[in-house]
């Protein structure tokens, strides 16, 4: 069963995106309410997809990201991330920075969906490669 | 999807009124200290993530509300537009726009949509950096609401650590394991210290146990204070003052039960400190003080205790005005001399209110007795010190937890009575000659100092029985030490306090019962009460007022 971990200061958007997720197959969720604890997660648990936003306190996204590629590339650890519409320079850097994918708030759940499938699908677990 | 929607509308609720709370207090905090940009970040994250989550459910209207106030917050943050008293008020209105608009849109109705087009239009014209015309029209004044009062309670949950529930779990589980062991013991006929000892551990964790769901219940008086900041705002603009509030002690921790009591007083008394004390700024000006007037709540642990002050720094208590009122109320005779103890106790008497007309603020019809009986509902007490031209403070001492007490346990025949632990100062015998005496009360000698003392057996009109030794509780009590004169002193133990039933409520000097570990009920005694009444009836007895 893959591990996906949401990350979002808000209750409701980690809600709302378990249940999409939810709907598709089985997945365990964990969360995170900013990008430090997100790091901590990551360190200690198996995680197979990052869904997250940008703007949080104490660790925003964009330091997530840049922190998580520091040690696994984008083909083991998918990264996907939430933004709204006019966060496009972040959205950008976010890319730039290594992360996989995006979807647009409000949320689409067809996009999140097969968004989140498609990085999973497409994702190699490290012991494998080796 | 929909199977979860009002598990996840109901977190957005939550979340959106935490957001709000925060943007509300960052805003009040802001106008003191405009250029601190993470203020300003964190009301912009907040409605950012109310916007977002809002759209996300689909709650339309409320994102674009939201949008434009974001709209506006952006220009704040460029530099384009600078926060002024006029933008922070528009802000907050906006707050109190979404407070109504977003159950409104959970519930699929969003009725007051028309009535915030206005609010809309002002938004635009103030993003758009064109002045608030409206804000002249003292129509548009803002008006201290009842909102925060008029909420029902909502402390009917708490947020618990799973830690500390699994802990709890832990703790039942090693305690059903004793009583096991105990139960072996007891049915195999074996050593009776032994099984004593079982049992000894068994109460040990039990304890624990029972400390840890108080320690459960407590929450941070933070989240219950930072509202009032809102309050001394609107209150202070709706009449021409000026005045801040600040809070010290915000993690001092206390029973949920007692924080969502406090509410109302703490409401009346920070009111009563910007109608009496806080004077206008030319007033103050002229006295040499800063126009802005503070108001501060400050609170601190002391001794088993949680003490809250509620201080301003106006004109103070006005004592003569207090003396002649008193005298008009027949409170006190013509020719009383009053001390400023005695004006200081006079404005919690039922009745009492020193404003000529009942004005909005003190309105309600409530006055200051209702605060002293709903801190004293709360097993703690109100007093009030005042310096003309330096202002006045409110002292509250509370427990810490409403459900058990140390308290220490006396006894008259058969009748066990019980003291709050933190109201007992001593025990003394009472001299053979005073048992003889038999009145009701009487005053000792100790160490040179005199003590009134009252005699349990006649306040309760017990049986009169001679005997040959009582005993004498010395408690302390809000104005002084007192002695209470009983058969036995039966020692400290903890007590699980119940409520009296209703038929009881209104017995003057009792507090509430506990059920003895004999299986018979004890009533637990409220010594201010108890003392306050034995002094004899006051002119204007509470019963009369009522």
């Amino acid at each position: 069963m893959p591990t996906v971990l949401i990350v979002d200061d808000s209750k409701t958007i980690q809600m709302l995106v378990t249940n999409a997720l939810g709907r598709i197959r089985d997945i365990r969720v964990v969360t995170a309410a900013n990008g430090r604890e997100a790091l901590d997660v990551v360190a200690k648990n198996d995680v197979d997809l990052v869904i997250t936003d940008i703007n949080m306190p104490e660790m925003d996204g964009i330091q997530l990201i840049s922190e998580v590629r520091k040690k696994r590339d984008a083909a083991c650890l998918p990264i996907l991330i939430i933004t709204a519409k006019g966060e496009e320079q972040a959205r950008t850097e976010g890319l730039r920075l290594g992360a996989n994918a995006y979807v647009l708030k409000p949320l689409s759940w067809h996009e999140l969906t097969t968004a989140a499938e498609k990085l999973l699908a497409g994702a190699v677990p490290e012991k494998q490669r080796r | 999807m929909e199977f979860h929607r009002d598990a996840i509308v109901q977190m957005f609720l939550v979340e959106a009124e935490e957001h709000l709370s925060q943007m509300e207090e960052s805003l009040l905090a802001l106008e003191g200290h405009a250029d601190d940009a993470e203020l300003l970040n964190t009301i912009f994250r907040a409605i950012h993530t109310v916007k977002g989550n809002a759209s996300s459910l689909g709650f339309l209207d409320v994102a674009d509300f939201a949008h434009r106030v974001e709209d506006l917050l952006e220009g704040l943050r460029r530099g384009d537009i600078s926060i002024s008293a006029d933008l922070v008020t528009l802000l907050l209105e906006c707050i109190d726009a979404l407070r109504q608009r977003i159950p409104d849109a959970a519930l699929g109705a969003d009725a007051a949509r028309a009535r915030h087009q206005k609010l809309i239009e002002r938004l635009v014209a103030h993003s758009e950096g064109r002045p608030d015309t409206a804000a002249a029209n003292p129509e548009r004044r803002l008006r201290p609401r009842g909102r925060r009062e008029d909420m029902p309670d909502r402390v009917h949950s708490l947020r618990v650590d799973i830690e500390r529930l699994d802990r709890m779990l832990d703790l039942a589980g090693e305690i059903a394991i004793a009583r096991g062991r105990t139960v072996a013991m007891l049915a195999a006929g074996g050593n009776a210290h032994a099984a004593l000892d079982a049992h000894r551990e068994a109460d040990r964790l039990f304890l624990e146990l029972q400390q840890l769901i108080l320690t459960a219940r407590m929450v941070p008086l933070g989240p219950a204070f930072r509202p009032y900041a809102r309050t001394v705002r609107d209150v202070a603009v709706s009449h021409g003052k000026q005045a801040r509030l600040l809070t010290v002690g915000e993690d001092v921790e206390l029973d949920a039960t007692v924080v969502s009591h406090l509410r109302d007083p703490l409401t009346h008394m920070i009111r009563n400190a910007l109608d009496h004390g806080i004077e206008p700024p030319a007033v103050r000006r002229a006295c040499g003080k800063d126009p802005m007037g503070t108001i501060e709540l400050r609170a601190q642990r002391q001794a088993g205790h949680i003490v809250i002050e509620i201080s301003d720094d106006g004109a103070g208590l006005d004592r003569d005005r207090v003396a002649a009122r008193a005298r008009a109320q027949g409170l006190v005779t013509d020719d009383a001399r009053l001390s400023d103890a005695d004006v200081h106790r006079l404005v919690f008497e039922p009745g009492f209110s020193t404003a000529d007309e009942v004005s909005d603020l003190s309105g309600r019809g409530l006055g200051l007795d209702v605060v002293r009986r709903n801190i004293e509902a709360l097993r703690g007490s109100v007093l009030l010190s005042s310096r003309p031209g330096q202002g006045t403070t409110f002292t509250i001492r509370l427990p810490l937890s409403l459900a058990i007490i140390d308290g220490f346990a006396l006894r008259v025949d058969d009748a066990t009575f019980i003291v709050p632990m933190d109201a007992v100062v001593e025990c003394l015998e009472l001299p053979a000659e005073e048992c003889a005496g038999g009145g009701a009360s009487g005053v000792l000698n100790v160490r040179g100092t005199a003590l009134p003392y009252l005699s349990l057996r006649r306040h309760f009109g017990l049986p009169a029985v001679k005997r040959a030794r009582q005993n004498v509780l010395v408690v302390r009590h809000e104005h002084g030490q007192a002695g209470l004169a009983v058969d036995e002193l039966s020692g400290e133990q903890q007590t699980v306090v119940k409520p009296l039933g209703a038929l009881f409520r209104d017995v003057p000097g009792i507090a509430g019962s506990a059920v003895l570990g004999t299986g018979r009920v004890a009533l637990i005694l409220d010594v201010p009460a108890l003392i306050r009444n034995a002094a004899g009836p006051r002119p204007a007895s509470e019963e009369r007022m009522r």
